[in-house]
């Protein structure tokens, strides 16, 4: 596990102070850590467990219900595979195997270079494409596993 | 309270105002399904299944979470909420993997210790009518108690509620949602590494097969069992339980009043839920003799009990000592401390004896459970209370989290009650006493605070007793100490010891009786005093039996019936759960055959038990 900086934490800490404690203010407290820092590592649902005074299985349950707060720091780079219906019956599964592969990540996560975040979606209106990835802006369609390199190969620097 | 008037299958209900469809429901003796909703819990409103039909309201509405009103027209039987229930229950039943063949708890109707499954048989679902989600889900089984096994999870939530409502340890939570959704412990973390202290509450509320016993398995169902209603005379908080016990062996304890809403919400800790069925120790089984050439041999009970008779008759009494467990019903104290007033013998003490002389020698105020719920200051000095007394600490932790009360915790070691408290302070064991000085101005100034003081060894220590009831009895603070065993107070109480200061016992014999603890208990090492000659009396195998002349098994407290005196001053009679093997007494069962041997004359304990 990543261990977040001190001067991270105590940007936290910071942040937490102008809370009062209590549940009210958990969602709150965490958009405005995850603004700050950009995720919300366990040592930061600990963190605001403890300040707030609040148990940490309820930070975790709202951690997680949110897609919007993220446990994990985002890459550089989020790669967007769709999973909509018209990508699924074209072979999304294998190409999102095959980005998990070539990553050596799960959907969801982010390599440890911190470049690449797997994510993925639920179409994007760009059917006549399928299937599509996208990275940050750029739009990929007619994906195939042997194009997955050639595509992460243009962000690797 | 206001009368509220309503209708329910036409007939005229009357219930009072706060109450829900549900409750006035069953007050009136109907029946309607539940599976989320608990007697002993907040109501949640997720499963859907108690839905009624209420006259006036286009959509069926759910009944324990709907509070009654004057006038309501309520039915819960018609077609269309019979529909509703099933289409509930197939919903549930495909959700996850409920192929009951497979699962611990399944049986048949009468059988099933599932509430899931009996639910099912009830709104008659034959077949799923619905393909089968077949997402895997894990299996946790890093608790040293129990399973959890996601697959079966319905999502209803009891655990959650029971963990941070009765409990108060809020492990549990819902984590994400949806088809993801996961009941999780801490920050997602495995139950074995988590804050989960291993009470079990959420396990036995759990009416699926999510959550079940490590050691139930393959042990047959609840349902086959007999039941035994009794409570726990391990620590002296004296929890009730249900035991559920079949060829006389223990399958499950489980608490009894979780839906009685009393003080402790019907749990247990995991001592008494799971202790005797963790119990590692061996028996002993059969009484031994020492040879003439100083070998251990089988003997027949008799030949046993003649031998003890001999050596009680070959001492005179100032040369007979008695060192006993007070972890044994009120009955065998007494009966022990009557033996040795008509034997003539004056030494006879318990092994937490020395704690009781500590204790008495100060006049403070006692602390009771309701003065912990109410404080706003608790000190918590010694040992592991979520260990030793773990009931009392649902107490201390309900202060903290729904009072905002704040705990100090003085001890030497690392305990799952530590993240409840903003002040741990490490000291070395024995030591707890050398730092009464920093807390007093604080003490002071709170409004109710309360003293705790936990574990044997810091009682034991006479340093450390005589800060910290010196300073209470002095400032009038409230303070508990908590009992080594389950019947120090009676023990204490009847006045058991009267032990002579003797440095040396050579010479002289020991009469040792154990019931269920070992001679590790004892404060002096009974190895090194030097006894001529022990008779030993106890339930497990001890290393006292080295020494020992005569051996004679002794009942376990599971097997033996008696009076027990608990912290909350209340006396209970304990009912036994397991049957003895033919030669394992009690020690009155055993003295009284002694007495009469030795023509001791009757020996009377009923005023001694009254007096209790
Ligand atoms: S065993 Fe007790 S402490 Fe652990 S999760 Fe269950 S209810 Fe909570
Ligand atoms: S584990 Fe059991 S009690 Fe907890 S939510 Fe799942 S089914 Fe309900
Ligand atoms: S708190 Fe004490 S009485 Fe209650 S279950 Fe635990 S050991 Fe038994
Ligand atoms: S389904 Fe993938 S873009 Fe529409
Ligand atoms: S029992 Fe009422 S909604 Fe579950």
């Amino acid at each position: 596990m990543v261990k977040l900086s001190k001067e991270k934490l105590d940007k936290v800490e910071t942040i937490l102070d102008r809370f009062p404690k209590g549940q009210s203010s958990l969602i709150g407290a965490l958009h405005a850590i995850q603004l700050e820092i950009g995720y919300l590592p366990e040592e930061v649902q600990k963190l605001v467990a403890e300040k707030l005074e609040i148990p940490e299985s309820t930070v975790y349950g709202v951690v997680t219900f949110y897609n919007f707060f993220r446990k994990e720091p985002v890459g550089k780079y989020i790669i967007t595979a769709c999973q909509g219906t018209a990508c699924h019956v074209r072979g999304a599964g294998s190409v999102i195997e095959a980005f998990e592969k070539t990553l050596g990540i799960k959907v969801g996560h982010t390599t440890p270079d911190g470049k690449f975040t797997l994510d993925i979606a639920r179409c994007f209106g760009a059917c006549g494409l399928a299937p599509v990835v996208m990275v940050n802006n750029d739009i990929y369609g007619r994906m195939s596993p042997k194009k997955v390199e050639e595509v992460i190969a243009k962000y690797r620097d | 309270m206001r009368e509220v008037k309503l209708k329910i299958d036409g007939k005229e209900v009357i219930a009072t105002e706060g109450m829900t469809i549900l409750e006035a429901a069953r007050k009136a003796g109907f029946e309607i399904p539940t599976l989320c909703y608990h007697d002993g819990l907040s109501a949640h409103g997720g499963c859907r299944l108690c839905v009624v039909e209420v006259k006036g309201s286009p959509r069926l509405l759910t009944s324990c979470t709907t509070p009654v009103t004057n006038g309501m027209e309520v039915s819960i039987n018609t077609d269309r909420v019979k529909e509703a229930r099933k289409f509930v229950m197939n919903l549930i039943m495909t959700e996850r993997n409920h192929f009951c063949m497979f699962c611990e708890k399944s049986g048949r109707y009468e059988e099933t210790d599932c509430e899931l499954q009996k639910r099912a048989y009830e709104v008659q679902i034959e077949h799923f009518p619905f393909p089968v989600y077949v997402n895997k889900y894990p299996i946790d089984t890093t608790s040293p108690v129990m399973v959890m096994d996601h697959n079966r999870c319905i999502l209803c939530g009891r655990c959650v509620r029971v963990c941070s409502e009765v409990v108060a340890n809020s492990t549990l939570d819902f984590s994400f949602r949806g088809s993801k959704a996961l009941i999780a412990s801490d920050t997602g973390l495995n139950r074995g590494e988590s804050s989960c202290i291993s009470c079990g509450a959420c396990m036995q509320v759990c009416p699926a097969g999510a959550l079940f016993s490590k050691f139930g398995g393959y042990k047959g169902k609840k349902s086959l069992c007999e039941k035994i209603e009794t409570f726990c005379p391990i620590c002296g908080v004296g929890c009730e339980t249900t035991n559920y016990v079949r060829y006389n062996n223990i399958v499950e304890i489980e608490g009894s009043g979780l839906a009685k809403g009393n003080l402790d919400g019907g749990q247990l800790c995991e001592k008494g839920r799971y202790g005797p069925l963790m119990e590692t120790r061996n028996r002993i089984s059969l009484p031994l003799l020492r040879d003439s050439r100083g070998r251990f041999v089988e003997s027949s009970y008799q030949e046993a009990i003649n031998k003890s008779i001999q050596l009680l008759k070959a001492y005179s009494p100032d040369k007979i000592v008695f060192r006993v467990s007070s972890f044994l019903p009120a009955e065998d104290l007494a009966y022990i401390k009557g033996f040795a007033l008509k034997l003539g013998v004056k030494d006879i003490d318990t092994f937490d004896g020395e704690i009781y002389r500590n204790l008495i020698s100060f006049d403070y105020p006692k602390a009771n459970y309701e003065d912990i719920l109410n404080s706003d200051l608790i000190i918590l000095v010694g040992g592991d209370i979520v260990k030793e007394h773990g009931v009392v600490g649902s107490y201390i932790r309900r202060a903290v989290r729904n009072k905002g009360a704040e705990l100090i915790i003085i001890s030497p070691a690392e305990s799952k009650m530590d993240r409840f408290s903003k002040e741990v302070r490490r000291v070395a064991e024995g030591s707890e006493g050398s730092v009464v000085k920093e807390y007093e101005e604080k003490i002071r100034k709170a409004s109710n605070p309360v003293i705790i003081l936990e574990g044997a060894y810091l009682l034991k220590n006479r340093e450390a007793i005589e800060s910290w009831l010196k300073f209470a009895e002095a400032s009038k603070v409230k303070t508990l100490p908590l009992p080594p065993t389950g019947n120090s107070l009676a023990a204490w109480k009847l006045g058991i010891s009267s032990k002579s200061n003797e440095n040396t016992e050579s010479g002289k014999l020991l009469f040792l009786i154990l019931g269920d603890i070992d001679s590790s208990y004892s404060p002096a090492s009974l190895a090194e005093l030097g006894f001529e000659a022990i008779i030993l009396h106890g339930a497990y195998i001890d290393p006292m039996m080295k020494l020992a002349d005569v051996v004679l098994p002794g009942k376990s407290w599971l097997e033996n019936e008696g009076t027990y005196k608990l912290i909350s001053g209340e006396v209970k009679k304990f009912t036994p759960i397991l049957r003895a093997e033919k030669d394992a007494k009690s020690p009155r069962e055993l003295l009284s055959e002694l007495a009469d041997a030795l023509r001791l004359g009757k020996i009377d304990i009923d005023s001694l038990i009254t007096s209790l």
